[in-house]
Parts: structure tokens; C-alpha cells; sequence
């Protein structure tokens, strides 16, 4: 297990090599860059810009260097958590991403957890119980939560939610608590705020695991193993919960760790119709405006993410399922 | 009052019955139709001996099986006889008889029966056995859902169990993982889980079907040695005669979900009556008869929506008698030494 989950951290180093090239190399594909944009706005508003002055920017910003020496900066300092200026917010990258990455991040585990605890227990029933009403029901259920865009449920719930519920339309926090110091208050107030968010986010994930969940238990429930632990004696529950369900479990765990970066970037419709601070929104101006640090940390922040998920996706595996733990060695 | 289906295959007056079953009939009630798995089977089993089943893929024995352990499951019923269970005390001095078609399929009384006193194992070992959990997981489960034992002491019931089922390496081997093990391996783990509580009936469908030859003969062997040492009653259902002649004493034939001959063995290979059963032993390969061609039964199995009426058997049988499609249930003809058998031809006699 150990010489496993070593191997896959090293051979996870050469994937982030590549990605960052990749990422960079995205980012300079556009035609132009931000200073061209940027320099071709002001002058269109009338103002003077010298070619010497663009020069002193491009110098100052080293875009006249070569491209790897641009590259080799940009990494380096990635790596140190120097992500560079944005030239859109003319900030830091870093405290640009920082907080809205934790507010993303809270929103999209609510959902996860939110998706978890509606979605295994309603796949089960709708396996243990196929073609019954309620598998019907849930069946129809999930099928138009696949179906729906979630920025039109997100539309409908905030009208109906605001409407007859009093619930917040849009954003995270209360106009009171918007810039406020943390306190008991604001967390209270994000809470309240996240219900709505969560649920909207979480749709679409919880339809598609009911249909997971309930395939895979329907498989399992039919397996040799599941008679014979019934032919053991074993109580109907019992037989089911221990058996069958701990196996169609492995393909929910297997998949947890590729939701780190959608727990990130998850959802930017829906976070620009319920006008939430999270990172969607953010990362969507930067590829417009071309704001190339900005946009660069994205991606690469979302790649690390997801070679790290994949990773923890591997390890969970290896550690729930036996036959991949030891699948070597035979 | 004695029914003759309690017959045994020796002369010897009948107190050892372990299990009877009367007129069993378990269908299937699908959207295309009713199937009847089982229609009408009786038997008995007495303890500490085996009896075969034999018979084509779909007649209705490993229904049978499952109607015995009352776990016959939706779309499948059981829907009239009775499976008597002559239920002893630790003792022997007192019997009662249970009818455990009686008793609620996931209750109480018929869970501490199933596992506890009948046991089965399977076709394909491996699968049987949970992927994600090791040997000793599901064996000190079934210890401790039977016996009052504590862990400890049912893992080390476990070992010895994998032990006497010639596993080597017990102590390391419990804690392995299904995939790990040979299929043979895999039986004999799933025989040292079912034999751990010494139930007195080990129902066994087709568990060398999917091993090799040498392998199959093996877990013959031990399942004697283990019948001998545990004095379980075995119900071993196949489709291989020559695995029959094997280990049964008796014999039950069946076809399309009826019983049509059952049989001490020497009987059933020397003197078969039922052209059912003569067809079958005609097509097997003998070393000692010069032949050409293997015989074949003529026609193929029927739709099982659609039986034949009458004898099931009478579109592709030899001798058939005008009686033999009329639409009447085929009465039992019994001859001596529990030889009996389901068949026209011989009621005119």
C-alpha cells in the first residue's frame, strides 16, 4: 500500500510539469496579450500612450523577455505562491483567489454533502425496490434533475425561494455583513445564504449519483455472494448493507476526489445568476479580459486539483477495494 | 401415517427422515408468463446420506433447493406443498417436525435455520464469497450469527474449520481475500463456512461445475470425508451423472420441474425406467462400448411458458403412449428398494 500511494505522488510530479506548460501555453495562444487590450482601451478613450511607454510597460511587466524565460518566472514563482499581478483588478493574484477559493469551497462541499446524503440512501431504495412507485417516482425525479440547466433552476428557485420563503435572492452575505469582520453573525448569515446556493448546485450531482448508486446496487444485488450471505441467515438488511451496497459504494468513492476542482470552479452559471463571490465568476473575467496571471493560476490551481483528486480518488480505491490494493502483486 | 415417498432405498424401517418434501410447487409469475420452476416434487432425504439431483440446465433443481431453504425470492412463489424438517434435540431423544414453508421467509425462526442447520454452498465459489471482504470476515460472521461465540473464538473455530477442509496455511489464508485464492481454494473456504455451524443439511448446487476435473474430484473426496466425520445429510444437485454415481446413494431425476424417477444409484444406472432417464444415460461416453456416434435425445427442451401438456417429457420420448399427451398429472409407479417413477408406461402393467 505504501510503495503504491509513493509511486502514484511521483508519477503525479511529470503530469504537473506538463500541465503547467500547457496551462501557460493556453494563456499566450490568444492573439494579443492583456498590455495590447489594455493600451488600445486608453487610447480609444483619447489618451496619449507613447510606444516608449509601452515598451517601459512590457519591460516592466517582462513581456518582451523570450517565452520559456516568461515560463520559468511565472513557475518558479507559482510554486512559491507568488502568482503574479492582475493586470484586470491591477491586485495581487493571490488576494484576489484567496478568500473567494474558501467561499467556493464551502458552498460546493455543502452541495457535495448535500448530494451524498440525498443520493445514496434514495439509489438504494430505488434498487432494492425496482419498478415499485417510489423507484418510479425517484427515477422521473432524477431524470428531470439531470435534465434541467442549473442556472434555470437557479432562476425559478431564487424567484420562489425569495418569494414565499423570504429567502436571500443572490450573494452570500447580507448587505450588513458583506464587508464585516468575520463573527457568529456573518457565519450565521453565509449559512443562511449557502442553503439555496447548495441545494441549486447540488441537483444536477444528486440525480446523476441516484442513477449511479441505484445501477450499481441493482448489479451487486443480483451477485452469487449476496444469495449466499442470505443463505447464511443473515437478516435482509444486514445481507444488503454489508454486502452489496459496501461493494456499489466503490464506483461514489472512486469518484469523490474529482470533485476537488469542481468544489473550486464548480458551477460558474450559477454563481453568476445568484451573483455569488466564488471563483466561477472570477475565472470567467480573466479568460475575457486575458488577464494572463490571473487566468494561469486558474487553470493551474483547477489541473493541481484534479491530479490531486485523482490521486486521492486511486488511494481511496486502493484502500475500499482489495482486488486494486493487491491487484499488483498477484 | 407413512407416506411412501419416505420410502428409503434400503428395506429397513424409516425413523431417520431429515427432510420431506411433499408436492412442491414453486413458479414464476413473469410478465411473459407463469413458469413452474417446480411442479409437483416429493422427496425425502434421511440424515447423514446424499442424495443426487440431476438433471438439464432449467428443470427445476436448484429451485427446489432454494423452495428447501425458503429463499425462493420475487418473481419466484412457492406456492403449495410442504418441506418437513425433522427437527432433533441436541440429544436425539425427541424430534419435532417443522414445515418450513410455514415459517416467514426473513424471520426469526427461519434465518437460525438457514446458515444454522441447512447450509448451501454454490456454482461459482468465488463469486459466492464477497469480494471486499476476507474469508475470515464472512466465516466469523456466520459463526457468530449461529453460535455465542466471541470473536476470538469464532476465528479460531475458522481456522480449524478451513483447517479440516485442507486448506493450507489456515492461520495466514483466513485473512485472505477472495481473488487471491484458486476457485478450488474458494469452494473449499465456502464448505468450511457452510460445515462451521455442522448443519444437518448441506445443500450443495453444482459446487464443482466450475472447477476442473482434478479439482472437482478433490472437493469430492472431502465432501465424503467431511459427510463421514460431520454426519451431515447432502443434497447435491448437478447435471453430471458421472459426478452423481460419485456420491449420491439416491437419486432424483428431474425434468421441466417434475420428478420423474428417484432411485437408489445402482438403480438408476443399472435399471432405469424412465425413458427420460435411459435417454440420459445413453448419451453419456462409455470407455467400455465401442460406438461411433454418441447418442442424442431427439428434440430440444420446451418453452418453459408453453410445457407440453401431459407427460412434459412425451414430444421427444421414444416409447410414447396416446395417454402420455392427454391432459392428466402422471401418477408415481413404485417398484422395491424406493424405486420410483413417474411414467405411463408402466401403470398398464
Amino acid at each position: 500500500m505504501r510503495t503504491f500511494v509513493l509511486k502514484r505522488i511521483l508519477q503525479a510530479i511529470p503530469i504537473l510539469f506538463g500541465i503547467s506548460i500547457i496551462a501557460f501555453a493556453i494563456i499566450q495562444l490568444p492573439p494579443g496579450d492583456y498590455l495590447t487590450t489594455y493600451v488600445n482601451n486608453l487610447r480609444s478613450q483619447g489618451d496619449v500612450i507613447s510606444d516608449e511607454q509601452v515598451k517601459a510597460l512590457e519591460e516592466q511587466y517582462g513581456l518582451n523577455q523570450p517565452l520559456y524565460l516568461q515560463y520559468w518566472k511565472w513557475i518558479t514563482n507559482f510554486v512559491r505562491g507568488e502568482m503574479g499581478q492582475s493586470f484586470y483588478w491591477n491586485k495581487p493574484v493571490r488576494s484576489l483567489i484567496g478568500e473567494r477559493i474558501a467561499l467556493s469551497m464551502l458552498v460546493s462541499l455543502f452541495a457535495l454533502v448535500l448530494t451524498y446524503a440525498i443520493a445514496i440512501p434514495i439509489g438504494l431504495i430505488s434498487a432494492t425496490r425496482q419498478y415499485s412507485f417510489a423507484d418510479n417516482l425517484f427515477t422521473v425525479l432524477a431524470f428531470i434533475g439531470v435534465g434541467l440547466p442549473s442556472f434555470l433552476v437557479a432562476l425559478v428557485l431564487m424567484y420562489f425561494g425569495n418569494r414565499y420563503l423570504g429567502l436571500s435572492a443572490g450573494g452570500l452575505f447580507s448587505i450588513e455583513y458583506m464587508d464585516a469582520p468575520w463573527s457568529l453573525g456573518r457565519v450565521l448569515d453565509l449559512l443562511k445564504h449557502m442553503i439555496l446556493p447548495a441545494l441549486i448546485i447540488g441537483i444536477s450531482g444528486t440525480a446523476g449519483t441516484i442513477r449511479v448508486m441505484r445501477a450499481t446496487t441493482l448489479d451487486e444485488l443480483s451477485r452469487p455472494y449476496v444469495e449466499a450471505a442470505r443463505a447464511r441467515g443473515l437478516r435482509e438488511m444486514v445481507a444488503v448493507l454489508r454486502y452489496p451496497v459496501r461493494v456499489a459504494l466503490n464506483p461514489i468513492m472512486s469518484t469523490i476526489g474529482w470533485q476537488l476542482p469542481a468544489l473550486v470552479s464548480g458551477e460558474t452559471l450559477v454563481s453568476m445568476v445568484l451573483g455569488l463571490p466564488t471563483c466561477g465568476p472570477l475565472l470567467y473575467t480573466a479568460l475575457i479580459t486575458q488577464d494572463m496571471y490571473l487566468a494561469a493560476s486558474f487553470i493551474m490551481i483547477l489541473s493541481t486539483l484534479t491530479v490531486a483528486g485523482t490521486l486521492l480518488s486511486d488511494i481511496l480505491l486502493a484502500w475500499i477495494d482489495p482486488r486494486i490494493r493487491f491487484g499488483g502483486i498477484q | 401415517m407413512k407416506s411412501r415417498f419416505t420410502q428409503g432405498s434400503n428395506d429397513m424401517p424409516n425413523n431417520n427422515i431429515l427432510i420431506e418434501v411433499k408436492e412442491l410447487r414453486t413458479y414464476f409469475y413473469l410478465t411473459e408468463g407463469v413458469v413452474r420452476a417446480v411442479d409437483g416434487v416429493s422427496f425425502s432425504l434421511e440424515r447423514g446420506r446424499t442424495l443426487g439431483v440431476v438433471g438439464e440446465s432449467g428443470c427445476g433443481k436448484s429451485v427446489t433447493a432454494r423452495s428447501i431453504m425458503n429463499m425462493v425470492r420475487k418473481p419466484g412463489r412457492t406456492v403449495g406443498g410442504e418441506v418437513l424438517y425433522h427437527r432433533r434435540n441436541g440429544d436425539d431423544t425427541t424430534e419435532e417436525i417443522i414445515d418450513l414453508l410455514k415459517l416467514e421467509p426473513m424471520g426469526d425462526e427461519m434465518r437460525a435455520i438457514r446458515g444454522g442447520e441447512f447450509a448451501m454452498i454454490f456454482q461459482e465459489p468465488r463469486a459466492s464469497l464477497s469480494p471486499v471482504h476476507t474469508i475470515g470476515t464472512q466465516i466469523v460472521e456466520a459463526i457468530r450469527l449461529h453460535r455465542p461465540m466471541t470473536k476470538a473464538q469464532a476465528r479460531e473455530h475458522g481456522i480449524e474449520m478451513l483447517r479440516r477442509v485442507k486448506i493450507p496455511r489456515p492461520e495466514q489464508i483466513i485473512d485472505a481475500y477472495p481473488h487471491q485464492l484458486s476457485g478450488g481454494m474458494c469452494q473449499r473456504a465456502m464448505i468450511a463456512l457452510a460445515l462451521a455451524c455442522q448443519p444437518a443439511l448441506l445443500i450443495a448446487d453444482e459446487p464443482t461445475t466450475a472447477l476442473d476435473v482434478t479439482t472437482e474430484a478433490q472437493i469430492l473426496e472431502l465432501m465424503r470425508e467431511l459427510q463421514a466425520t460431520f454426519e451431515t445429510s447432502i443434497m447435491y444437485i448437478t447435471h453430471n451423472l458421472a459426478v452423481v454415481a460419485e456420491i449420491a446413494r439416491d437419486v432424483m431425476v428431474m425434468y421441466m420441474g417434475k420428478d420423474v424417477e428417484f432411485a437408489p444409484v445402482d438403480a438408476i444406472f443399472h435399471e432405469p425406467k424412465h425413458p427420460y432417464t435411459i435417454a440420459l444415460l445413453s448419451s453419456i461416453p462409455r470407455i467400455d462400448v465401442e460406438r461411433d456416434m454418441l447418442a442424442t435425445m431427439a428434440g430440444t427442451v420446451p418453452d418453459p411458458y408453453a410445457l407440453p401438456k401431459g407427460c412434459p417429457f412425451h414430444p421427444r420420448c421414444p416409447s410414447r403412449l396416446p395417454v402420455c399427451s392427454q391432459d392428466i398429472e402422471v401418477p408415481y409407479v413404485f417398484f422395491d428398494k424406493g424405486h420410483r417413477v413417474r411414467c405411463h408406461l408402466y401403470t398398464a402393467k
